[in-house]
């Protein structure tokens, strides 16, 4: 139930009534359902969704034909917050239900929301085959290297040595680079943002949508209940390198460079036209009424 | 003690089978015998066993039953053996009955060494026919590899199955070859004919009178596979995601080669998970979707259909069941996985189950599953099992057929947008559905228990009352579906019979049998077999001094269902040793219960 | 012993007897009887009830084929023996299939002569031989009202008397040149002529079959020597047996009208004995060879045959001390010079 702030109790700073204007205005809340999320105060989350939101509304994708689907996690709660037809499906199974939507109804924009356990983890062996037939979707990973819903386990993408609900004596195991998997399955549009800065990140999920194929987009985050000493605003904040503005996107491999190194960049890293699966599909048709 | 040369099967229903190496070409020559009776207008089942090596270099068997009636069951026995080689023919004949026909080549290349030729084996009471098989193949083809051809001239001669009836079959077989290939076909064929009718002294009383029915043109012999392929595509299908997995996968293959004229779309999918999902999003998207699997791919699937029948979201789920548990035996048929296809699932997760009983059931039954998913927004698993999926029936295809196990479109609800509540709670438990492309309408949908507007909700009540409303719809559906068949005189009955799918042949069989022999013996057959027709299932159980319950697996999974509904003891003819229950099998359970 | 083949073609009398013989003389040896017919061992003497329906196949029956299967023996019915040759003791069957054989012994009996004076018109003539034929006899029998039978083997007084005793109407020509085996002397020729009127057989003396025509289906006009023209159902042609060795011309063995045997039934051949109907036996003291007809003496050499083939030396000794007795006549078979 969304209450006009302006008419709250006592008086607003100027400021604050403005931004919210702007935000009424911006057309993002027409993705807002009604729900409100239930992430934690000063989640990456929420970032990221703003970004998701307002590429959502540039693009002026009508609600009616906005699918979002999701797997377990706190990041697959994201269907209940949008404004459009969502489906929390089950744990790692979200591309797989996604492609079914998208093959089965290709005007619908599809968007996939999971965090890295979800994606890489239980759901790991979808991805490559989801990013090789190329469906025109777009896929959100939310990373944050913990399972926050659960309480605080290992996932995927924990950093070695952290101390977590798994690993009371720190986790032992090399993490996997989500970034550096979807170039190697060769996933024909690539970029990692950052949730700290939505404004940064809300160009690339634009990119993304508006991308033919397969989208894949890795948001790092922090989770501020459950790691409180590696994935944090003030590390990331630190460590946060835009991808230079010469880097070619076409050229895998350089691409491949960029992310095997030991800074995060962060921004478009590979993108390539090629058919996608309806394009195919099309194809296939035409060939069988031949 | 048969000693006589002269008993033989009645010409009315026979069973030949054609017996030969990989590359002898016998279960091409099945094809054209079973097309051609068909064409003729003589029932026709198939069941031809194939060698176990991918190589193929085993024993190649096509078994056909022709008949006048339409054909319950395979045979066990073959009243004729075509011998195209002589080590499998060899082995074959310990299935040909005492009075049996073998025809085999009389002029072989060489003298077969000692007891490597069939001839040398039949037993007394079995009459032979040799036929120079290679030496006319090669006058026909130049080769010895028409041998299979000629060889149904002599079948055609003998046993009175029109020849022209045959020349219409081999045409169509060949029909997309050149017309020499049809041509030297049709000669080998020929030659066959008439060596037979110039040397053969026929000694047996097959005999169909080179009489057609009635001519039959569209007729098709397909598996149940293909048929269930075929009740897709009537069905409008979208899209099929499947993994290859025996005896499932040739559905995918041949929608793979005929869904895309139709503007539908085939993914072969990375595993049997990624497959449900495929379908499960593809319903919510609101089109027809399906997956088709055997015994491990379900159980892989089990979550995701969990999550649609939760969800409320349409599928069809084809499950091919073949021998368990684990990968078990994947070419033997075996109908055990009842029991995970309704009971599938942690918590209650009602949906319908059903079972067709011969392959026109095949397509009616998936044609009509598509229906019932959609007015009742949920899966609907089809069963299947090894034998019905590969043996081969002649059918002709009628959606309206389909019909008589109802029609479902009424539930078909629009939406209106203010307030909608997607699981709204209604008497018969379907609530008007929404689906992604509906302006207004938007809404989330979630494994998590939830309340009318699909948001999650634990409380008792909402969860109450949503798992109250999907298992209502399904008593909505059983209200609705039309009663089991029930087969028999009307009245008291000695012995009743319960089957469901393949077995269901064998079972009528067995009645028939029953019937003639004096006993007042009936059956009843469901195809739905989830939710349960308990109602029907205590009427027939009332009527009835013995109920006997028939199907293929070890511990009577039907069973225990019927015993749990009639509250009595059943008597179990279950067996799960690999292969169909055989009609004597069935019989002999209850004559010696009741005897 | 072991690896050791015995093959025995012929599937009567002689062939069983030395199938026991041989298995019970060499357990370990592989033990096979070969016959053309598909009706297993049958009494032979039982045809003439059959074919008037005095009693039925099973009734024929000597041995099942469960007896070869418990006896270790394989049995090999319907299977035709197109040639053999001894030199690499392999016998060939019609359907291509080769066996190699260690001993084989040669009993396949005989066939139904038709001398040649009357084969202008053999197709009208009726014989029976085997199964075969009485079953074609026992499908005509109800339809049949009158009867010709020529010819004077064994076989053919007790056809005419059972025929006779069923009602039908017979009619027996005695032509002494066509009697087989025995000589026909005035005395025998009246007894016998006494013996099958007592049973209801007209009997014709000295007359002889000169043609047959036929008038419609199963019906014929029998001319004789004697002028008459006989209208009947069928005529019956018993003119005993010739041994049936046509498959064994071109072979290497030693044939005139029969198989040549010296007294141990071997014949010119290492490792071939034959005996029975198609077997001649060497009589030293006569430098001639005799044939030993009929069942019981069929028995006898068959075993004898045997013994020799697993090594022991026995002779076939003199004509065989069985008689016939034919309808209270005693007739002594065992010695014929010619047909």
């Amino acid at each position: 139930m969304a209450q006009d702030p302006t008419t709250l109790g006592g008086t607003l700073n100027a400021e604050i009534v403005a931004d919210i204007s702007a935000v009424q205005q911006s057309g993002l809340l027409d993705y807002r359902s009604e729900e409100l999320p239930t992430w934690c105060p000063g989640c990456g989350y929420y970032g990221i969704t703003q970004a998701l939101m307002q590429a959502l509304a540039d693009l002026h994708i009508e609600n009616r034909n906005l699918a979002v689907v999701s797997g377990i996690g706190c990041a697959g709660r994201m269907p209940f917050f949008v404004n459009g037809y969502g489906f929390h499906a089950i744990h790692g199974r979200a591309l797989p239900v996604a492609q079914g939507v998208k093959i089965a109804k290709p005007e619908l924009t599809v968007l996939v929301v999971g965090g890295d356990g979800d994606g890489l983890g239980i759901g790991g062996g979808h991805l490559p085959h989801a990013v090789r037939r190329n469906v025109d979707l777009t896929y959100v990973l939310f990373d944050n290297g913990i399972y926050g819903l659960t309480k605080g386990q290992s996932s995927p993408t924990t950093p070695t040595g952290q101390v977590t609900g798994s690993h009371p004596y720190g986790n032992p195991d090399r993490p996997l680079d989500a970034v550096t998997l979807g170039l190697a399955y060769r996933a024909s549009f690539m970029a990692r943002g950052y949730a700290g800065k939505p404004h940064e990140l809300y160009p690339i999920m634009k990119q993304a949508l508006e991308h033919r194929g397969f989208s894949f987009v890795v948001a790092i985050t922090p989770c501020v209940t459950f790691d409180k000493v590696n994935i944090t605003y003030d590390r990331l904040r630190e460590s946060w390198v835009p991808i230079p503005d010469d880097h070619d996107t076409s050229d895998l491999g350089a691409a491949m460079r960029l992310a095997l190194s030991d800074k995060l960049y962060y921004g478009v890293f590979f993108r390539e036209d090629r058919p996608t699966f309806n394009d195919n599909v099309e194809d296939t048709s035409g060939k069988a009424r031949e | 003690m048969a000693v006589s040369e002269t008993t033989g099967p009645a010409s009315s229903d026979v069973v030949i089978k054609i017996c030969g190496a990989a590359g002898d070409g016998s279960i091409a020559a099945g094809q054209i015998l079973n097309l051609a009776a068909a064409g003729m207008g003589y029932h026709v089942m198939n069941f031809d066993s194939f060698p176990a090596e991918i190589r193929g270099f085993g024993k190649s068997v096509a078994h056909s039953r022709i008949s006048v009636e339409r054909v319950l069951t395979p045979g066990t026995m073959g009243d004729c053996l075509v011998a195209l080689d002589d080590p499998h023919s060899i082995t074959e004949l310990a299935s040909l009955r005492g009075n049996g026909i073998v025809i085999y080549d009389s002029r072989p290349a060489d003298y077969h060494e000692e007891d490597q030729a069939v001839a040398g084996w039949l037993q007394p009471g079995m009459i032979g026919y040799g036929v120079p098989l290679r030496d006319l193949s090669a006058e026909a083809t130049k080769g010895a590899k028409s041998r299979n051809i000629v060889a149904l001239g002599v079948v055609s001669w003998l046993f009175g199955l029109d020849a022209d009836g045959f020349r219409w079959a081999i045409g169509k077989r060949f029909g997309g070859k050149s017309e020499t290939v049809r041509e030297t076909n049709i000669a080998a064929f020929n030659l066959g004919w008439e060596c037979a009718a110039r040397e053969l002294d026929k000694a047996d009383p097959i005999d169909f009178g080179n009489v057609a029915l009635a001519r039959v043109e569209n007729v098709s012999i397909v598996s149940g596979n293909e048929a269930a392929a075929q009740g897709c595509i009537d069905a409008g299908l979208r899209l099929y995601a499947g993994y290859p997995i025996t005896p499932a996968t040739k559905i995918m293959e041949v929608l793979g080669r005929k869904l895309p004229a139709t503007g539908g779309v085939v993914v072969q999918t990375e595993d049997e998970i990624s497959a449900i999902g495929h379908v499960v999003g593809g319903g919510f998207a609101g089109k027809r979707c399906a997956t088709a699997t055997s015994g491990p791919g379900l159980c892989l699937m089990v979550e995701c259909i969990n999550l649609g029948v939760m969800a409320e979201v349409p599928a069809v789920i084809i499950d091919c069941q073949r021998g368990g548990p684990s990968t078990g035996l994947p070419t033997k048929t075996e109908q055990s996985d009842l029991n995970i296809a309704i009971f599938g699932a942690s918590g209650e997760s009602p949906r319908p189950v059903l079972a067709p009983t011969n392959v026109e059931e095949c397509y009616a039954l998936v044609l009509k599953a598509f229906e019932v998913a959609e007015a009742f927004q949920t899966p609907v698993i089809v069963l299947f099992d090894f034998f019905l999926s590969s043996r081969m029936e002649d059918v002709v295809w009628s959606r309206e057929a389909a019909d008589r196990f109802g029609v479902y479109e009424d539930f078909l609800a629009t939406p209106t947008p203010e307030p909608y509540a997607r699981y709204a709670i209604t008497e018969t438990g379907v609530s008007p559905r929404a689906y992604p492309g509906m302006p207004e309408l938007v809404h989330p949908i979630t494994g998590l228990e939830h309340d009318e507007h699909g948001l999650p909700n634990y409380s008792g009540p909402v969860h109450t009352r949503m798992q109250r409303k999907r298992q209502r719809k399904l008593e909505t559906l059983l209200a609705r579906w039309p009663a089991p068949e029930v087969v028999g005189p009307e009245g008291d009955l000695e012995v009743g019979i319960v089957s469901w799918g393949s077995t269901v042949g064998a079972a009528k069989n067995a009645i028939k049998r029953l019937s003639e022999s004096g006993m007042r013996a009936g059956g009843i057959f469901p195809r739905l077999m989830w939710p349960l027709a308990g109602d029907a299932l205590r009427e027939f159980s009332a009527r009835c001094g013995m109920l006997l319950v028939a199907e293929t697996n070890s511990s009577g999974q039907y069973a225990a269902l019927v015993e749990q509904a009639t509250h009595r003891d059943v008597l179990r003819v279950c067996e799960a040793a690999a292969m169909p229950l055989p009609t004597a099998a069935i019989e002999a359970a209850a004559l010696k219960v009741h005897g | 012993m072991a690896g050791e083949h015995y093959v025995v073609i012929g599937n009567g009398p002689a062939g069983n007897e030395a199938a026991d013989v041989l298995r019970s003389g060499a357990p370990d040896a592989r033990v096979t009887i070969v016959s053309d017919e598909f009706f297993p061992f049958y009494y032979r003497h039982r045809l003439r009830d059959y074919i008037v329906g005095g009693c039925d196949e099973a009734d024929l029956v000597v041995r099942t084929p469960d007896h070869y299967r418990e006896n270790d023996v394989r049995l090999r019915l319907g299977q035709k023996v197109t040639r053999i040759d001894p030199a690499t003791e392999t016998i060939f069957l019609a359907h291509m299939e080769k066996i190699r054989y260690t001993r084989l012994l040669v009993c396949c009996g005989g066939t139904p002569r038709v001398p040649e004076v009357h084969y202008a018109y053999r197709q009208h003539l009726s014989v029976m031989g085997t199964l075969r034929h009485a079953r074609v006899l026992r499908q005509k029998m109800p339809d049949l009202r009158r009867v010709v039978i020529c010819g004077g083997d064994m076989i053919s007084f007790r056809v005419a008397t059972t025929l006779a005793t069923v009602g039908k109407e017979v009619v027996f020509l005695i032509d002494e040149d066509a009697f087989w085996p025995l000589e026909l002397t005035g005395e025998v020729r009246e007894e016998f002529s006494r013996a099958l009127g007592r049973k209801g057989v007209e009997v014709r003396q000295e007359d002889a079959l000169t043609g047959v025509d036929a008038t419609g289906h199963d019906r014929y006009i029998a001319r004789t020597r004697g002028g008459g023209a006989i209208d009947c159902d069928l005529v019956g042609a018993f003119f005993g047996f010739v041994p049936a060795i046509e498959f064994l011309r071109g072979s290497g063995l030693d044939i005139e009208r029969g198989l040549l045997v010296n007294e141990r039934l071997q014949t010119s051949r290492q490792g071939v004995y034959a005996a029975g109907d198609c077997a001649e036996i060497y009589r030293p003291d006569l430098r001639n060879y005799w044939v030993s007809i009929g069942w019981p003496n069929a028995q006898h050499l068959g075993a004898l045959a045997a013994r020799n083939m697993l090594g022991e030396t026995v002779d076939a000794g003199g004509p065989a001390e069985s008689v016939f007795e034919v309808e209270g006549i005693r007739v002594n078979t065992s010695w014929w010079r010619e047909f």
